[in-house]
């Protein structure tokens, strides 16, 4: 991308210490968790460190993942109707949906491995309008937009944080890497 | 006038954050006490006559004191049946050549001994331990029968239960025995040589008496003796021991004594329970009064004793059966990674409803489930729905990858049991942190005393799918960053279509 939008998805995230007590009591509700919970008591903080540091990604990287499984927009993997080579600016009017994203965390210590800890991250978008280009079942670039979004972190159904809806920054022009991100 | 230094001193103690820090530290100490002897197996094993080395699956490390009781019979050459405590001609050829034909003999390593009925002693050698016949010749033909075998590893305990501790009944009795423990000078001033049970039927003498109707005093090379200040039959006599506590052992009179019979190899000894057998023979244990000794039940596998004296004599009785309840609850299985239909048939064999939410690129197969909501393991109520998203065969890939690790500095050679000491502190730093509200506290000096350090700038490295870290006193953390679904509450409006000719 050549731009990049300044929210990053770690600070939609509670601080380490909130994020620390909250994952250790869902453990504890999570049966056979106690090693691990166990684990998590000693090394949380820095457990707490590596979740948020993988999600140290460009918001904006992720709500643009959602737009390339919208079924409006698979009609452009179609080379019938959109020839290779075909250059199309699609404008978006106001939609809603929820992009989730997997962190998975696995404590090892020792010869004891502990069983992954799975989270979800619901990124809830509200995009008031948005222009992508679309290449080649690609979308290529996306133009000046407007949108908040909110964060949920959940381990299983249980909520780790409260979701607080924030207003991103769109940048005027990101343009993708090539060949751009794939329709699906 | 109150002396400063007094009152320094006294102003330290009354602070309420080393009283429990000396709490938390005694609780410890308990621990690295009792987690030892917790640990202490006993293995039980056939010896039959026809194999020549039964692998025991028992490792010993070189000094490692250890017991082998044994029971059955067994004869060999299709001869006469012998017991185990039969002592037939010695043979040149044999495997063993000072040892009987046809008695138990074991090998660690290189080294073969002799092991008879009962066998107590040091670990020769490091190694696996085995078992078998002493035979002529390799022969083994013909031979029938077989011996169980206990093997207990008294190293791994803290406290050294000597004397016939499992002794299964008078019948059966144990002869503590020591094959390489080395005798040491009698009067020895020297620390280092601090054995010492002396006990002539019930008469305790001074260690170092020097008058000369001093009796012999009887050495044992892994046993600590106090100095025997009992001055008539009837006063006890402390016997401290290398491995454990000290215990008194009670004199009794000599009608109540069962002296062991000097110098005699795999011979029954009577077996004592509370009154203890004395003996001046090389081979003598004292054992505490007090202890109710017990056998311990055989069985078939190897299995954990949880200590050697805390024993009953009575059968442990079977809890009543709680009455059977339907369970209203179930798990969510795991089927991630199963196909539909498998993963369909899970979830409804476990009383759950399957319920299938979409598809999403994944890196599993096209068809695969890649995640369930809840995920495997929650406890629902029957027939609640249980979501699956299958993979659409394309690969999502990972976003991201953090590798990082946390450094726990216990040493390297017992990295496994400082674990296993860290987590039993740990645990009892948070059960006397929830009752006196101090937990992060505690965890925080735990976490300074154990020298845990955390280093999440750790270096980029290279992980497979499945690979497990290296075993060491170091905490490994990754974390992983899958892309997941998008789901959409109402259509995307497209306002606007354009095609740019360019």
């Amino acid at each position: 991308m050549t731009e990049k939008a300044e929210m990053r998805l770690r600070d939609l995230l509670p601080d380490n210490a909130q994020m620390e007590s909250t994952v250790k009591e869902a453990l504890g509700k999570e049966p056979g968790m106690g090693a691990t919970r166990l684990a998590w008591g000693v090394i949380g903080s820095e457990a707490t460190g590596a979740l948020k540091s993988v999600l140290d990604l460009d918001v904006f990287d992720v709500v643009a993942q959602g737009w390339c499984v919208a079924k409006e927009l698979h009609e452009y993997t179609d080379r019938s109707k959109h020839p290779s080579g075909e250059r199309s600016v699609v404008y978006l009017g106001q939609h809603t949906f929820v992009q989730s994203v997997y962190p998975i965390l696995t404590i090892t210590i020792g010869s004891f491995k502990s069983v992954p800890l799975r989270f979800t991250l619901e990124l809830a978008a509200n995009i008031r309008g948005a222009a992508l280009a679309v290449c080649n079942g690609y979308i290529t670039s996306v133009g000046s937009g407007d949108g908040d979004v909110s964060a949920q972190l959940k381990y299983g159904s249980i909520n780790l944080n409260k979701q607080q809806s924030r207003k991103v920054p769109f940048p005027a022009h990101v343009e993708f890497t090539t060949p751009g991100l794939p329709i699906v | 006038m109150v002396d400063p230094v007094t009152w320094i001193v006294h102003q330290r103690r009354s602070r309420p954050l080393r009283s429990r820090a000396a709490t938390f530290l005694a609780a410890w100490c308990f621990l690295a006490l009792v987690m030892p002897v917790l640990a202490q197996g006993q293995t039980v094993i056939s010896v039959p006559a026809t194999v020549p080395w039964v692998d025991t699956g028992v490792d010993l490390r070189e000094g490692d004191v250890f017991t082998v009781r044994c029971g059955g019979q067994w004869s060999f050459g299709g001869a006469t049946s012998q017991q185990v405590s039969s002592r037939p001609r010695n043979r040149r050829n044999a495997t063993l050549q000072n040892a009987p034909i046809g008695a138990l003999i074991g090998r660690i390593g290189d080294v073969i001994f002799l092991v008879g009925r009962a066998y107590r002693g040091e670990a020769p050698s490091s190694g696996r331990l085995f078992l078998g016949m002493n035979v002529v010749s390799s022969m083994y033909s013909g031979n029938t029968g077989e011996l169980q075998v206990t093997i207990t590893n008294v190293s791994k305990s803290s406290y050294n239960a000597s004397g016939p501790v499992n002794s299964a009944s008078p019948s059966e009795p144990v002869v503590p025995k020591r094959r390489y423990g080395v005798a040491a000078p009698m009067n020895s001033a020297s620390p280092s040589a601090p054995v010492v049970t002396k006990r002539r039927y019930g008469v305790a003498a001074p260690m170092n008496s020097a008058s000369p109707s001093a009796p012999v005093v009887p050495k044992r090379r892994y046993g600590v003796a106090a100095p025997m200040n009992s001055a008539s039959p009837s006063a006890p006599v402390v016997t401290k021991r290398r491995y454990g506590v000290s215990a008194p052992v009670y004199s009794a009179s000599p009608s109540e004594q069962a002296p062991l019979v000097s110098g005699a190899e795999n011979t029954p000894v009577p077996a004592a329970r509370s009154t203890m057998p004395v003996s001046n023979g090389p081979h003598a244990v004292a054992t505490a009064t007090g202890r109710t000794i017990v056998p311990v039940t055989a069985t078939a596998t190897r299995t954990p004793r949880a200590t050697p004296v805390a024993r009953s004599v009575s059968k442990p009785t079977t809890p009543p059966r709680p009455p059977t309840v339907a369970p209203v609850s179930a798990a969510v299985p795991a089927v991630v990674g199963l196909i539909e239909a498998n993963a369909a048939a899970t979830i409804e064999r476990s009383h759950l409803h399957a319920v299938r939410r979409g598809e999403e690129p994944s890196a599993r197969g096209r068809g695969q489930v890649t995640r369930t909501d809840p995920v495997a393991g929650t406890t629902l109520k029957r027939g609640m729905p249980v979501g699956y998203w299958l993979a659409t065969g394309e690969n999502a890939g990972t976003v991201a990858t953090v590798n990082s690790a946390v450094t726990i500095t216990l040493g390297k050679r017992n990295g496994t049991w400082a674990f296993v000491l860290f987590v039993a502190g740990l645990l009892a730093a948070v059960l006397a942190a929830t009752a006196i509200g101090l937990r992060m506290r505690l965890v925080k000096i735990t976490r300074s005393l154990l020298r845990i350090r955390a280093s999440l700038d750790s270096k980029s490295e290279t992980n497979f799918p499945d690979h497990v870290q290296k075993a060491g006193p170091t905490a490994h953390l990754q974390a992983q960053l899958e892309m997941g679904e998008a789901r959409f509450e109402a259509d995307v409006p497209i306002v606007k279509r354009e095609v740019c000719d360019d």
